[in-house]
C-alpha cells in the first residue's frame, strides 16, 4: 500500500513521563454520566419520542434535527438544479448553467467542443487541468463533465469490461485487473446546439450589440485596448473611467470585463486579460456598429478630470 | 510481500512458516486497512489498488467477498470513481444528522458508550495502550480510538514482533505477541463487527462494502493466527 509502514498517526516516544501518567489517571477517573447504569440504547424507539416532554436539553431528543433516519424518503433526494426536467429542454437547461456558472463558461464550452466527435475521459481530464491553470476550480474535470451531462450536453459511453483474468502463483487463484477503463464523453445535439450558438457570436451581439449598445464606444475601445496587449483590470478601470459616458450613471470598468468575459471576447490568462479568436472577429462588428450608431447625448459631456479617448488617439 | 497473503499465510501458521514473514505480511495487511478507513481514496492509491492482486479462496468466507466486491469495482474504476469514492466515504463514516445513529462513526468510543459519544472510556485505554507501548499520536488531531489508529496500533506492534524475532529475541517476540491479541480481544473485536455492519448499511458502493467485509475477515484470521501462536508457545512452556 501507499504507506505500508508509515503508522504516522503514531511515532515512538522515550519511556512514559511522569505528566502522562498523570493525565492518563485524570482521563480514567472521569466519569460524566455515572448515573445512566440502566441506560440502554436498544430500548430508545424513534417513531414513540413525545416531543412535549423533551426538555431543551436532552440528549435523547432527535426529532427536531433531521436524521438519515426520520428524514422521509422523497427528501433525500434531489433533482439536479439544471437538468432538461428542471429547465424544460437540454439547451434551456446548459444555457442557464452557462449563465450562473461565468467563471467556468470557458472551460463549460470547451469541453462540449473537445467531446464533440467523443474523447477519452483521460484526455478531458488532461486537458481541462492545462485550461484551467490560470482559473482554478475546486470542481474536478469530470465534476464539471458531470455538471454537463446532468444538463443534457454530454452523454458518458462506458466501454466494456474485460473478461476477468486469473493468476495461479504457489497453488493460490488470484484475480488481476489486466484493462483500465477510460470512458468516452460525447457531447449530444442539444450541446452542440448550444456551443455553436455560444461560440459563433450571438450573446456578444445581444448583450452588447442591442441591449448596451449605448456604450458600444467604451467596448470598442477596451477591445482595442486589450486587442493590442494582454491588460490588468486596474488598467481597465483606470481607462474606462476616462469616458465621459461612464460618469453618470458611473459605469466602472468591471461592468466591461464581465460582459465580455461572459460572452467569450476575452479570457483571463497568466495574470492579464486577453482578447480571444471570437473577440478578434467580434470587434470588427462593433468598430461598423459604433461607426452607425446616433452620438449618445451624454457622450459630449466633457469630462472634469480626465480627456476623452478620442482626443487621446 | 503483497498484502492480501496475510489471509494465505495463515493457513500454515504456525509451524512451518517464517515468522518473520508473517509478522511483516500482517503488518501490511493493517497498514492497508488503516489507510483505507482513514481518509478517502486519492488517484495514487486507486492506481495502487487496482494493481493489487484479488485471492479467490482464502478460507474465509468474508474475506472472499470482501475481495470479490473490492475487485468488482476496481475493474470498472476510472477517473471519476476518485470523486464516486470521497462522497461514499462521508456518507459512510460522517453522514449527517446529530443522533448518533446516521453513519458507521469509526470510533470505538461511540460503539462502547451508552450516548454513542466520542472520547469516552476506550479513548482513554487506547490512550493508555499506546503510552505503554512507547506510542504517541505525531499528526492525528481526533480521538486515539479511531478504527485506523487502531488498526495501525497493530501494525507498529506487527513491524516490532518481525523485528524481535529476527534478533531471535524470544522472550519480547512472545510479550508483543500476547499485547497485540489482548488488543485485538479487548478492543478491535469488541466493537468491529458493529461497525462492519453500520458500514455495509451505510455504504453505496461495493467498494467500500468489500472494505468492511475485509477487514471482518482479516480481524477473524488474524485472532486465529495469534491465538495459534499463543498456542504454541505454551505448549513449548
Amino acid at each position: 500500500m501507499t504507506e505500508p509502514n508509515s503508522a504516522d498517526r503514531l511515532t515512538n516516544q522515550p519511556n512514559g513521563t511522569a505528566q502522562a501518567q498523570d493525565e492518563l489517571t485524570d482521563a480514567l477517573e472521569l466519569d460524566l454520566y455515572g448515573d445512566d447504569d440502566e441506560f440502554d440504547p436498544l430500548e430508545i424507539d424513534y417513531n414513540d419520542i413525545d416531543q412535549e416532554e423533551m426538555d431543551d436539553d436532552n440528549p435523547y431528543d432527535t426529532i427536531d434535527y433531521p436524521t438519515i433516519r426520520n428524514m422521509p424518503e422523497e427528501s433525500r433526494h434531489h433533482d439536479p438544479v439544471y437538468s432538461p426536467a428542471a429547465q424544460g429542454s437540454a439547451q434551456a437547461a446548459v444555457q442557464l448553467m452557462l449563465k450562473r456558472n461565468p467563471a467556468r463558461r470557458p472551460v463549460l464550452l470547451s469541453i462540449m467542443g473537445l467531446c464533440e466527435e467523443g474523447c477519452a475521459s483521460s484526455v478531458v481530464t488532461e486537458r481541462v487541468t492545462e485550461w484551467q491553470k490560470d482559473n482554478l476550480s475546486v470542481y474536478s474535470p469530470m465534476t464539471l463533465c458531470r455538471m454537463l451531462e446532468r444538463a443534457g450536453a454530454l452523454e458518458l459511453e462506458m466501454p466494456e469490461v474485460s473478461e476477468e483474468h486469473e493468476v495461479v502463483e504457489d497453488g493460490v487463484v488470484y484475480l488481476e485487473i489486466t484493462d483500465s477503463v477510460d470512458p468516452v464523453w460525447r457531447t449530444t445535439e442539444a450541446g452542440r446546439e448550444v456551443y455553436e450558438q455560444c461560440t459563433q457570436g450571438a450573446e456578444f451581439r445581444e448583450m452588447v450589440l442591442v441591449r448596451d449598445a449605448r456604450y458600444l464606444e467604451v467596448y470598442q475601445a477596451v477591445m482595442e485596448r486589450i486587442a493590442d496587449e494582454p491588460r490588468t483590470k486596474q488598467d481597465i478601470e483606470d481607462f474606462v473611467a476616462t469616458f465621459p459616458i461612464c460618469q453618470k450613471p458611473l459605469r466602472f470598468g468591471n461592468h466591461f470585463l464581465d460582459i465580455l468575459e461572459a460572452t467569450d471576447a476575452i479570457i483571463w490568462s497568466d495574470h492579464a486579460w486577453r482578447i480571444t479568436d471570437l473577440g478578434r472577429t467580434l470587434l470588427e462588428e462593433v468598430r461598423a456598429a459604433a461607426k452607425d450608431a446616433p452620438a449618445d447625448p451624454s457622450a459630449s459631456v466633457p469630462s472634469p478630470s480626465a480627456p476623452s479617448p478620442a482626443k487621446e488617439a | 510481500m503483497s498484502t492480501e497473503e496475510i489471509i494465505e499465510i495463515s493457513e500454515n501458521a504456525p509451524e512451518e512458516m517464517d515468522l518473520v514473514e508473517l509478522m511483516s505480511a500482517r503488518a501490511q495487511g493493517y497498514g492497508m486497512l488503516a489507510r483505507l478507513l482513514r481518509v478517502e481514496i486519492d488517484a495514487p492509491t486507486l492506481k495502487e489498488l487496482q494493481g493489487m492482486r484479488f485471492p479467490t479462496a482464502t478460507g474465509n468466507a468474508k474475506a472472499d467477498e470482501g475481495y470479490r466486491q473490492m475487485f468488482e469495482y476496481l475493474r470498472r474504476a476510472w477517473d471519476d470513481s476518485i470523486t464516486e469514492l470521497a462522497i461514499d466515504f462521508v456518507r459512510t463514516f460522517i453522514g449527517h444528522g446529530v443522533n448518533g445513529y446516521s453513519a458507521a462513526y469509526p470510533f470505538e468510543s461511540v460503539y462502547t458508550s451508552e450516548r454513542r459519544l466520542l472520547m469516552q472510556e476506550a479513548r482513554a485505554e487506547v490512550l493508555a495502550a499506546f503510552r505503554e507501548n512507547n506510542l504517541k499520536k505525531d499528526r492525528w488531531t481526533e480521538g486515539e480510538d479511531h478504527i485506523a489508529l487502531e488498526l495501525e496500533f497493530m501494525q507498529r506492534l506487527s513491524l516490532r514482533t518481525a523485528e524481535a524475532i529476527a534478533a531471535e529475541n524470544d522472550d519480547e517476540a512472545i510479550e508483543l505477541v500476547r499485547r497485540q491479541y489482548a488488543f485485538l480481544q479487548d478492543h478491535l473485536l469488541n466493537w468491529v463487527p458493529m461497525f462492519v455492519s453500520d458500514m455495509r448499511m451505510f455504504a453505496k458502493t461495493v467498494f467500500y462494502k468489500g472494505v468492511a467485509q475485509m477487514l471482518m475477515g482479516f480481524l477473524e484470521e488474524d485472532e486465529a493466527v495469534l491465538t495459534a501462536l499463543l498456542e504454541s508457545v505454551t505448549e513449548d512452556e
